[in-house]
């Protein structure tokens, strides 16, 4: 059976035709008022919240501080070396140690000589930057430790001048003269200080001389990659042969800071009842409670926006607080206001449900949409929100919500679309 | 129409192939043969295979509206046996769910100081194909009675949607159908060039659905599906959502009906054909789900055709003899569940020419419609153009080898 070829050509346009057809698609107007999605919102206004204190840590802070501010006390700051192959140095032949300087930076310009603080080493001594607290430290003294004094102080512009000649001020050195140091920093007779051990420990502190009001506040390692990071610098002079000849070489190596940490010590904290505070220098955070349940939505909603809001007062807060808010994923326990806790009793989910937000005139409005729509879905059980500062916050400032029964207290306003 | 019920059925969209142009019932193929009616197949002196697309568009033209799609309208295989019986298998579709609406006003609504402006969109796409299984048996030179067996399946998505700041909320739900009707056919012939040709439809099983409606989501890069890849999945997240239960339906469309035909040769080889058919639907769409976008659907169906037909000769030579020209007119009159109407007025023309001695044939038609809607001022209206190819051939015979 053989069709004819000419049909076949008479046939292909035909059918191309034919199959190109499928290309207009006019969407028709017409009232849909009896769809079945609906828009609909759903407020939550008896959210409550309670304080509770954890004994703060400035670990991650970007700042080393001392002194006292705000009624908050710094008496002590650690600063950790690390490892580096630059503490072999003295035992290698072909190298001469010239110096080492301990090195640390503010960005006050005006800071002089009378209020800086003096710099202690003791090797013995040991902290972790992100779990030791004043409480860790309630006895402290320094008369052990060995007193390396006062730094001497080198301010830095961009013109390259030794003063804030022309407003292009960059920051101030403080640096320390640590060359008695050298032998114990790289003492190879105490297994723990032999350069490779990853468990040696080159622990710097730093207190005020004498208990007067001065306040101090340094970069710390987390600030900056390292160009303002607390330091030693080693100076050394190397020699070494290169073809026929033998060069001598001046030159330096930077040892940096691995771990610093403020140690703060909030004192005596008053609360109230109808505001809930946080502070990072406090250890001041909270728990909220916003009463929804899985059948506070119709079954099969879903959330297009959820926003918890909560009101401050400017005349305490007036500057830029950052808030986060993570969902709690340990059952609640009995919460003690008045207790100071070493760790935070609760644990919190994290990731994706942890918000933040900065709070802004007198609103801080935090996006919960993602919690409260698996709340509702059944996913997620509410056993309340942990309310926390950010650790970049600056830990003098404290920021209080207002959590009464008034117009502004706290709320959940959520939009979602029903059908 | 595709709003209305379960859908728009094929069968009321111009003609059913190019092969049978506009009747369903009366000889048109061939000049004892209707391609859609089992009972005249065993005349078939070969296998057919057949094979019809189609291209239609449906317009209304004060609204500057037209929609154009184009779609396989039949496949079948006809095998005569020893012209005393037959059977045959056809694939088609059998109706349309297309439809694609917006809501005719922006609309606000307000919350917590702020004015949202929102607008609504309903669009659904799939339907239902037809499998049937046809038979016939030539009792005597008189009477022959055809079957056929129609399973129907098939499957729709649909989306509602409510868009609003920067992107929608979108109600996705995928539906399945299935069903059983049948169809029972007969040819009498009254004179030698008369005959009447009779079809009688019932259901074995109506057609029921399994309705799966998914969560609601927010298609935030608005793609219509519930995206499960970074960076563009959709809130809330796939796998955090618990399925929910199938919801199923019974009897949505439940078809009963008639239609006779009379079949008279003018000439030897030119005949006219009229055919009168009803079609009622015991459907009962009563889920508020089924009755969107329109709470209403088509109840009763009567149905009149007229056509005139010229047959090629089946032994001439002459080139103009080779083709089959059949022109025709319908019109239908559905009434709906719920007080409306629709009236629709059709013309046809059909050209076939047939090439090699056992019959091979292409068919070209070309429907025009006026659809008239009892509720809506503007009328609809419907093109329709198909293409047909038949290959005839011998099949399960033993030929000598060569």
């Amino acid at each position: 059976m053989k069709m004819r070829i000419p049909i076949l050509r008479l046939l292909n346009p035909i059918l191309f035709a034919l199959f190109i057809y499928n290309c207009s698609e006019d969407r028709l107007v017409s009232n849909l008022d009896h769809s079945g999605l609906t828009i609909k919102t759903l407020t939550i206004d008896n959210v409550s919240a309670q304080n509770y204190s954890v004994a703060p840590n400035l670990g991650t802070n970007e700042s080393l501080y001392l002194g006292t501010k705000n009624g908050l006390n710094i008496p002590v700051s650690f600063i950790e070396i690390a490892n580096s192959l630059y503490w072999s140095f003295p035992f290698d032949t072909t190298i001469v140690v010239d110096s080492l300087r301990f090195i640390t930076y503010s960005k006050d310009s005006l800071l002089s000589i009378g209020s800086t603080p003096n710099l202690f080493f003791l090797p013995d001594s040991q902290f972790d930057e992100n779990s030791s607290t004043y409480l860790d430290f309630s006895g402290f003294s320094n008369l052990e430790w060995q007193d390396l004094g006062q730094p001497n102080l080198r301010t830095n512009s961009e013109s390259d001048t030794s003063s804030d000649l022309y407003g292009d001020y960059l920051f101030t050195e403080l640096v320390w003269d640590i060359d008695t140091l050298l032998t114990v920093l790289a003492d190879t007779l105490d297994s723990n200080q032999v350069w490779s051990k990853p468990d040696l420990v080159r622990s710097f502190a730093m207190q005020f001389a004498n208990s007067d009001s001065n306040f101090i506040e340094l970069f710390s390692e987390e600030a900056t990659t390292g160009e303002r990071d607390p330091k030693i610098v080693m100076y050394f002079r190397r020699t070494y042969d290169s073809g026929d000849s033998t060069i001598i070489e001046d030159t330096s190596g930077i040892v940096y800071s691995n771990g610093d940490l403020s140690i703060i010590d909030p004192g005596e904290i008053s609360l109230s009842q109808d505001m809930v505070g946080l502070s990072n220098g406090k250890g001041l955070r909270s728990i909220i409670n916003i009463p929804l349940t899985e059948d506070s939505l119709p079954v099969g909603s879903v959330i297009r926006s959820a926003e918890l809001i909560l009101n401050y007062d400017t005349t305490i807060t007036d500057q830029i607080y950052n808030v986060i808010l993570d969902p709690i994923d340990n059952d609640s326990l009995a919460l003690d206001s008045n207790f100071v806790y070493e760790f935070d009793p609760y644990e919190a989910m994290g990731y994706p449900y942890r918000v933040s937000t900065d709070t802004e005139d007198g609103k801080c409005i935090l996006s919960v949409k993602e919690i409260m729509q698996n709340i509702s879905l059944g996913n997620v059980t509410n056993l309340g929100f942990k309310l926390i500062s950010n650790e970049k916050n600056d830990p003098f400032e404290t920021i209080w919500f207002d959590t009464g029964e008034s117009m502004t207290s706290a709320r959940l306003e959520i939009i979602y679309v029903t059908n | 129409m595709n709003a209305l019920g379960v859908g728009h059925f094929y069968h009321y969209q111009g003609l059913n192939n190019a092969m049978d142009g506009i009747t369903e019932l009366t000889p048109s193929f061939q000049s004892d043969v209707s391609l859609s009616n089992p009972s005249t197949w065993h005349n078939l002196k070969f296998a057919y295979l057949s094979l019809a697309y189609s291209g239609n568009e449906n317009s209304i033209k004060s609204s500057s509206l037209s929609n154009g799609y184009s779609s396989l309208s039949n496949a079948s295989w006809v095998v005569p046996i020893k012209s005393r019986s037959s059977i045959g298998f056809s694939l088609s579709p059998y109706l349309d769910q297309r439809v694609n609406l917006i809501d005719q006003d922006t609309l606000s609504f307000e919350a917590y100081d702020s004015t949202y402006a929102y607008a609504r969109s309903f669009d659904r796409s799939g339907g239902v194909l037809s499998f049937k299984v046809g038979t016939s048996y030539k009792f005597n030179d008189r009477l022959s009675l055809g079957f056929n067996y129609n399973i129907l399946f098939g499957s729709s998505r649909q989306n509602e949607s409510i868009f609003f700041g920067g992107n929608p909320v979108v109600q996705s739900s995928r539906i399945r159908y299935n069903g059983i009707t049948n169809d029972l056919y007969i040819g009498l012939s009254l004179f030698k060039d008369l005959q009447f040709y009779g079809k009688y439809t019932f259901t074995i099983k109506p057609l029921e659905t399994a309705i799966e409606k998914k969560h609601l989501f927010d298609d935030v890069n608005g793609n219509g599906y519930h995206d499960y890849n970074p960076p563009y999945y959709d809130f809330p997240f796939p796998d955090s959502i618990n399925t929910t239960p199938e919801l199923r339906e019974k009897n949505l469309h439940d078809p009963t009906g008639f239609k006779i035909g009379l079949h008279k040769f003018l000439k030897d080889r030119t005949a006219f054909a009229m055919e009168l058919g009803s079609m009622n639907d015991n459907a009962r769409n009563e889920n508020p789900f089924l009755q969107f976008p329109i709470p209403n659907w088509i109840n009763s169906t009567n149905s009149f055709k007229v056509s005139l037909l010229h047959y090629p000769g089946n032994f001439s030579l002459r080139f103009i003899d080779k083709f089959n020209l059949k022109g025709g007119v319908t019109y239908y009159k559905h009434l709906l569940k719920i007080d409306d109407e629709i009236t629709e007025l059709g013309f046809s023309f059909g050209v076939g020419f047939k090439f090699k001695p056992i019959g091979n044939q292409v068919d070209l038609s070309y429907y025009f419609g006026n659809r008239e809607y009892s509720d809506i001022s503007e009328k609809e209206l419907i093109q329709q153009i198909q293409i047909g190819v038949s290959i005839a051939d011998l099949w399960f015979v033993k030929r000598r080898q060569k």
